[in-house]
């Protein structure tokens, strides 16, 4: 070998770390969180270590978005290097897990697109970062029997169960309740909306152990979220533990009423309406017009795609 | 009116995130925070915060970014915003003045960010 291939040889070496994250993250992902890190005066050198566990979770097979974008929040919230680090590796080893336990539990992918087991396993591991174990999984997999879940069902099972938790009721209380919900082959959205109800109504379920023996009844007998949620609102139950959004929803009629009325021609001058995303006064004008409201937005079509950035969305 | 009066006249850093959290659940407004809600176009997302000089909405769908979706000025101390979301589950704050980040303080559900503070959680149908 000559000199010139050795010098070559040890030039290409030298800068194999920042190529292969270049070659195997998305080129503009790490781009913004290069800018955001210079941004707050951290070392390029601790940006490359977050980056680094992107990168493992992407040659691993699993999805490295999720860590990229908790980076990014990370940063953009101020949090140094070293607390974002145990973050994304925690994220990591659930994103490890989910996989595994939707390997050994289900009866495999959901019979669509390999895209949606990639949703299916960061869906899981946030249940399992939420609280719920893999043992709890093992258990919701084995409540259809000889029939087994597929690996959706079973991820947004569990983040139903894992926003059951979150409400106060123990995963032994909850697990029928999602087992019986996964049996009478409620969608995702409808998981979650489970979950969520009853988180929302966390008091009841902490002071009434009956109130969940009710829910999973009302499941048994096939009825959705939706029915069993909207009995409780008409009956004044369910008030207690969801009063932020009930009062939420209350409003808003009066909000609307009271907006058409006070509605006014000039801004009040705060700030530039050049930059401003748009407000109700200007979806109306669009509106009139007949013109396209998204096509008059400069950025905010980064929300509007559908691949799928929202999280665990229950899309069906 | 005075506690309002007092409290708007402190600056951000002395306020912090806990006080703008009250300040929004509790300012004057006649309506009140709102959780975001679907309308024709996207969520619309709004605060009612005194004596503020820009309010953002940032989260996942936005990169994080406090420049990308900032809300308009509204009657009285009302900020708020449409921003078109995809289907399914988003999570969001608020970022006041540019720098001050706010959990909102009416979502549909509230996630723990793993840095100290929780974030709003919305869900789009």
């Amino acid at each position: 070998m000559k000199w010139w291939q050795i010098l070559l040889f040890g030039l290409v070496m030298a800068m194999a770390p920042h190529v292969s994250h270049a070659a195997s993250l998305p080129a503009k992902d790490v781009q913004d969180i290069n800018q955001l890190g210079e941004a707050r005066g951290h070392p390029p050198k601790s940006i490359e270590r977050l980056l680094e566990h992107a990168k493992q979770a992407k040659d691993q097979g699993l999805p490295e978005r999720p860590i990229l974008n908790k980076i990014k929040e990370g940063l953009a919230k101020g949090a140094s290097p070293e607390r974002i680090q145990p973050v994304v590796r925690d994220m990591v080893g659930n994103l490890r897990d989910a996989r595994e336990v939707l390997r050994d539990t289900t009866s495999g992918g959901s019979g669509k697109e390999g895209g949606r087991n990639s949703r299916a396993t960061e869906v899981m591991a946030e249940a399992l970062g939420r609280g719920v174990t893999v043992d709890e999984v093992r258990s919701l997999g084995r409540s259809r029997g000889k029939s087994r879940v597929n690996q959706e069902e079973l991820a947004f099972g569990a983040k139903g169960l894992a926003l059951t938790k979150e409400g106060g009721v123990s995963g032994k209380e909850a697990i029928p309740v999602v087992g019986e919900a996964l049996r009478q082959g409620f969608r995702s959205n409808e998981l979650l909306e489970l979950g969520r109800e009853i988180k929302k109504r966390g008091n009841e379920f902490r002071t009434d152990r009956n109130r969940i023996q009710d829910i999973k009844k009302s499941v048994e007998r096939g009825e959705r979220p939706d029915k069993i949620f909207d009995r409780d609102r008409r009956s004044g139950s369910g008030r207690s533990g969801g009063g932020r959004e009930s009062r939420a929803e209350d409003r808003e009629s009066s909000k609307k009423v009271d907006r058409d009325r006070s509605r006014r021609d000039d801004r009040s001058g705060k700030g530039g309406d050049r930059d401003r995303i748009e407000s109700r006064d200007r979806i109306d004008r669009v509106r009139e017009s007949g013109g396209n409201f998204d096509s008059q937005r400069d950025r905010g079509g980064r929300g509007d795609d559908s691949s799928g950035r929202g999280r665990g969305g229950g899309g069906d | 009116m005075f506690w309002k009066k007092s409290l708007s006249s402190m600056t951000f850093p002395v306020l912090g995130g806990l006080t703008y959290f009250l300040l929004s659940a509790c300012a004057s407004s006649p309506l009140g925070p709102v959780a975001p809600h679907q309308i024709e176009g996207g969520v619309e997302f709004s605060l009612v915060l005194p004596n503020v000089q820009s309010v953002a909405v940032v989260g996942d769908f936005n990169d994080w970014s406090h420049t990308a979706h900032l809300l308009a000025p509204e009657d009285g101390d009302l900020w708020s915003g449409v921003v078109p979301l995809s289907a399914g589950e988003h999570v969001f704050m608020f970022v006041v003045n540019g720098e001050q980040w706010v959990v909102p303080p009416e979502a549909e559900d509230y996630v723990e960010d793993g840095f100290g503070q929780k974030n709003g959680v919305v869900v789009v149908r």
